[in-house]
């Protein structure tokens, strides 16, 4: 309850602040548009705006990519393949957006590992370009939700009709995954907008920016930055994403019953089979894509932490980080944040899930599916600004400079998916298991703790993962709420890259990629495939 | 081991909604019984097992296990499943796959906090009981239906229930499995003797399971009865046809030899009463047909040939009818029939017929309430009062 009063706080100090004339801390604040008129003729922000676009739209480039990607793997008799490539593709969801930045920096960049593919990767069309080519996945997943839930017979009755394969894909089996598709675009266009990780990178050495990067810019310009601008600006990025939200889910809902056997029940999927060479035509540009644009990068920046530009390979650079007691500390704070709010987030996750399917009352119900929704709206810089202003300036203060205030953070925002992944096991589970319990003698409590809770166990285990991942992966919120004795990798690469310190950084980044990695293998080999989730 | 408990559900009433699942239903159930819930599908008979074990709170009514009030909605009293000591054999079973069949069974005993050696012990007796001994060690995905019931049914005695609920036990079954199953259920339960009431929707197993049963519909109990009761004199048009009799309209005419209804052409005595004169409706089962004697004339429109028997569907008076024979006729002939056993049915309580006869009585009773001030109540409805010798 607590978390789910703070995940909608947080989102009401913003837009508050952003709507009254003085910090919201101070007494007798009014009400008042001002902040908007004075942001809103800024050609900074405007541009920065008009940029976040333009990058949002490039990023929708991954649907076609995505589309063929998941068509082919998904339509194809091919599981061998499959159960290949498609570990690589979850996993590669879970990378720190940062990540991305530096490995593409490393690999195609100046002086980077491979000849140049554009420039100097340096501006807005590169940005959303890369950020195109990793949000792949993300169409990936959507898409094969989408195929794996069409019944099998409405392509069986074009086959009979004497339709070809091909012709089949593309009459019947696309247009029934338009849903999926419109999805897809404005998950993508969400993702798009609040990049920070790659922008930060790749804009830092030009004068451009986008929105994520003009608010990290007004924040830390000054030591006393006008909060009352960065709040306009913060809930600017909000209204966009909450607008894309409420559009997706209402043509959802609309969506459902005219095409009711897209996310209906399935009777089986059938599958197309191709003589070998022809599977191996369609799948060598997956497999091209999947090496250059994600398994490279993210080599390139372990061979950057070991061999610096030039030279020959040597494990220096670590041992530096593990001098600097700064770095030793924030990957140990890493670690920490993430365990602690990993276990927090499990806890928090089933209780949301628990109630919303278990729960008699159907208002309170509704109010934790917004609670643990409604994050999902706020980028992670803003969302790590909202928690610092709500720790700083409340009676929250003294957890600000614990690592547990960042743990909550974590969880508040990154609910969606979590809660997601226990309310679907949940409602798998029939009631009546907890009844017989019931009935034998067990309370409440016995039947949560001999019953429910070990039938979910690999759900919770699941969720907890994920939420370790994203803890350990997180750059944005921790940029704005860690303090000096409370930083993580993430943060510390954000504030390292502007002294510019890049052997370090790809240093601090492999750590983080070592782990990410080895959580999301265990995730994936738990069986967990993100279909049919929320990204 | 088994505790002698009288079961009373008085004016027992639930709402889902718009839905009124359960409209004042009462019921005594004696200890040591068999007793059989039979109605359609969605008439209740879940909802009222689910509010026996607690897992429902109804709005109106009380239930009394023994001499203990677990549910009174006047006085507020609502005992939680687990003080009810009631055992539960669900309609899937749902026996917990985390758990060996051997905690499964367990489990009740584990919770009240027993030694394990004396859990082991009542574990491998009731296993015994119910032949299962062989299974403990496995999980439950590793039995076959019938295993997975015997084992639910051992979890649900173990703690020694006052009374066993079983919700549809055999519906799960293969229809191969179901007749033995029944059987051997029918068998072990009354060997041990406890209290039982066994929910079903098909009229059959009801006769053949149990020492009593009542017929539920729409949510209200509109027969109790020993099977022979119920089917001698099946005087009620919705139980009758739920238990698939035939049922036909003719004028009653009183002889001296008792009453007799007109059906196609002849006459036929019939049992119950009934004013003379009038247009009455009566039902008799497709076993007390006779083909080929008697004075009422019917046409065989078609039959089917069952295995022992057949099975004829016979024209009387512009009506069918089913009659079942071991005796051969042609499709088309013209048969003289006489119908034993025929029961005048009574009349039909005008709240059950439609939803506009449901609006129809509730203006009518607000009606009455608004012209006289009398408190709402419903006339003439079959109701089981707790004897009072019963309840210690
Ligand atoms: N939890 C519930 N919510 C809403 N309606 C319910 C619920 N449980 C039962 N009902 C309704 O109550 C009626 C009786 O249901 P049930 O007791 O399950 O019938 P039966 O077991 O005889 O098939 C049905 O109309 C059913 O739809
Ligand atoms: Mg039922």
């Amino acid at each position: 309850m607590i978390f789910a009063a703070l995940s909608i706080a947080v989102l009401v100090v913003m837009v508050y602040q952003s709507v009254i004339n003085r910090p919201f801390y101070e007494a007798n604040p009014q009400l008042t548009l001002v902040g908007y008129d004075r942001v809103f003729a800024d050609p900074d922000f405007l541009l920065a705006l008009v940029n976040s676009n333009i990058v949002a739209l490039l990023t929708l480039l991954a649907i076609p990519i995505g589309l063929y990607a998941a068509v082919v793997l998904q339509k194809l008799d091919v599981p061998l393949i499959r159960r290949v490539l498609e570990p690589l593709i979850f996993s590669s969801m879970f990378v720190s957006p940062i990540l991305w930045g530096f490995g593409w920096l490393y690999m195609y960049g100046p002086g980077g590992f491979a000849p140049r593919l554009w420039g100097d990767l340096y501006g807005i069309v590169p940005v959303g370009i890369i950020s195109a080519l990793i949000h792949v996945p993300y169409v990936y997943v959507l898409v094969s939700t989408g195929l794996l839930s069409i019944d099998s017979s409405y392509e069986n009755a074009a086959r009979a009709q004497g339709a070809g394969p091909l012709r089949t894909t593309l009459k019947i089996t696309l247009p029934l995954i338009r849903p999926a598709i419109f999805f897809s675009t404005v998950v993508l266009y969400i993702l798009g907008i609040e990049q920070f990780g790659i922008p930060i990178v790749l804009l830092s050495p030009t004068s451009r920016n986008v929105l994520t990067t003009y608010i990290y810019q007004i924040t830390t310009r000054s030591v006393n930055p006008d909060l009352s601008q960065v709040a306009v600006v913060a809930s600017t990025m909000v209204y966009l994403s909450i607008t894309l939200l409420l559009v997706q889910r209402y043509l959802s809902l609309r969506w459902v019953r005219r095409y009711a056997v897209v996310s209906g029940r399935t009777r089986g999927f059938s599958q197309i089979h191709v003589r070998w060479y022809v599977a191996l035509l369609l799948i060598a540009p997956i497999v091209a894509y999947l090496v250059v644009t994600i398994l490279l990068p993210l080599v390139a920046i372990i061979f950057r932490s070991l061999y610096g530009s030039f030279g020959q390979a040597s494990l220096e650079v670590y041992e530096f980080v593990l001098q600097q007691s700064y770095l030793k500390n924030a990957i140990v704070n890493t670690v920490l944040v993430a365990l602690l709010s990993a276990s927090m987030a499990s806890a928090v996750y089933f209780a949301y899930g628990f109630i919303m399917v278990r729960g008699r009352s159907k208002a309170v119900a509704g109010l934790i599916d917004i609670a643990s929704t409604v994050p999902r709206a706020m980028p992670g810089l803003v969302a790590g600004l909202a928690f610092l202003w709500l720790f700083l300036f409340t009676p929250l203060r003294p957890i600000r400079y614990t690592l547990v205030g960042l743990a909550i953070a974590y969880v508040v925002l990154w609910s969606v998916l979590g809660t997601r992944i226990i309310l679907t096991n949940l409602m798998q589970l029939s009631p009546e298991l907890e009844e017989v319990g019931r009935a034998l003698g067990a309370s409440n409590s016995t039947v949560l703790a001999r019953i429910t809770i070990p039938l979910l166990k690999r759900a919770i285990v699941i969720a907890w993962l994920i939420a370790f991942i994203y803890g350990v992966r997180d750059y944005q919120v921790a940029v704005f709420l860690s303090t000096v004795d409370t930083q993580v990798i993430g943060s510390t690469i954000v504030h390292l890259f502007n002294s510019g310190d890049l052997g370090v950084i790809a240093a601090l980044s492999t750590i983080l990629l070592v782990i990410t990695f080895a959580a999301s293998m265990v995730v994936v080999r738990l069986g967990w495939k993100p279909y049919g989730t929320q990204v | 081991m088994i505790s002698v408990d009288t079961i009373v559900v008085e004016n027992l009433g639930k709402r889902f909604g718009e839905t009124q699942a359960l409209r004042g239903s009462s019921l005594t159930i004696q200890s040591g019984e068999i007793f059989s819930i039979v109605g359609p599908s969605g008439s209740g008979k879940t909802t009222l097992l689910r509010c026996l074990l607690g897992l429902e709170t109804p709005e109106a009514g009380s239930i009394f296990l023994g001499e203990q009030v677990v549910f009174d909605s006047e006085k507020g009293i609502n005992v939680p499943p687990e003080k009810r000591g009631v055992g539960y054999v669900p309609q899937t079973w749902a026996l917990w796959p985390h758990m060996k069949v051997r905690d499964n069974i367990a489990f009740g005993l584990k919770i009240r906090g027993m030694e394990r050696p004396a859990i082991e012990e009542r574990v491998e007796r009731i296993a015994q009981v119910l032949q299962i001994g062989h299974l403990l060690d496995q999980w439950p995905w590793q039995l076959s239906g019938g295993e997975q019931q015997r084992v639910a049914i051992a979890r649900a005695l173990i703690i020694e229930p006052r009374v066993l609920l079983l919700d549809e036990p055999l519906s799960n079954l293969d229809p191969r499995l179901r007749e033995d199953a029944r059987v051997w259920m029918a068998k072990t339960i009354r060997e041990l003797g406890v209290t039982s009431i066994y929910v079903t929707h098909d009229h059959e197993e009801a006769l053949s399971f149990s020492d009593r049963l009542a017929v539920l519909i729409l949510g209200r109990i509109r027969r109790v009865g020993t099977p022979h009761e119920v089917y001698d004199n099946m005087n009620d048009p919705e139980v009758a046809r739920l238990f698939e009799f035939n049922i036909l309209a003719g004028k009653t005419v009183r002889e001296k030899e008792g009453l007799l209804v007109e059906l196609g052409g002849g006459r036929v005595k019939v049992i119950g009463d009934a004013p003379p004169g009038r247009e009455a409706e009566v039902s008799f089962s497709p076993w007390n047909v006779t083909l080929g004697q008697g004075t009422v004339k019917g046409k065989i429109v078609s039959w089917k040939f069952l295995g022992g028997f057949n099975e004829y569907s016979i024209e009387v008076g512009g009506t069918l009818i089913r009659a079942r024979s071991r005796e051969r006729h042609q499709e088309g002939a013209l048969v003289d029939l006489d119908i034993e056993n025929c029961v005048v049915l009574g009349p039909q309580e005008p709240e059950e017929a439609t939803a506009a006869g449901r609006g129809a009585a509730r203006r009518a009773t607000w009606l009455k309430r608004v012209l006289r001030w009398k408190p709402r109540s419903t006339p003439g409805e079959p109701r089981v009062h707790p004897e009072k010798g019963n309840v210690r």
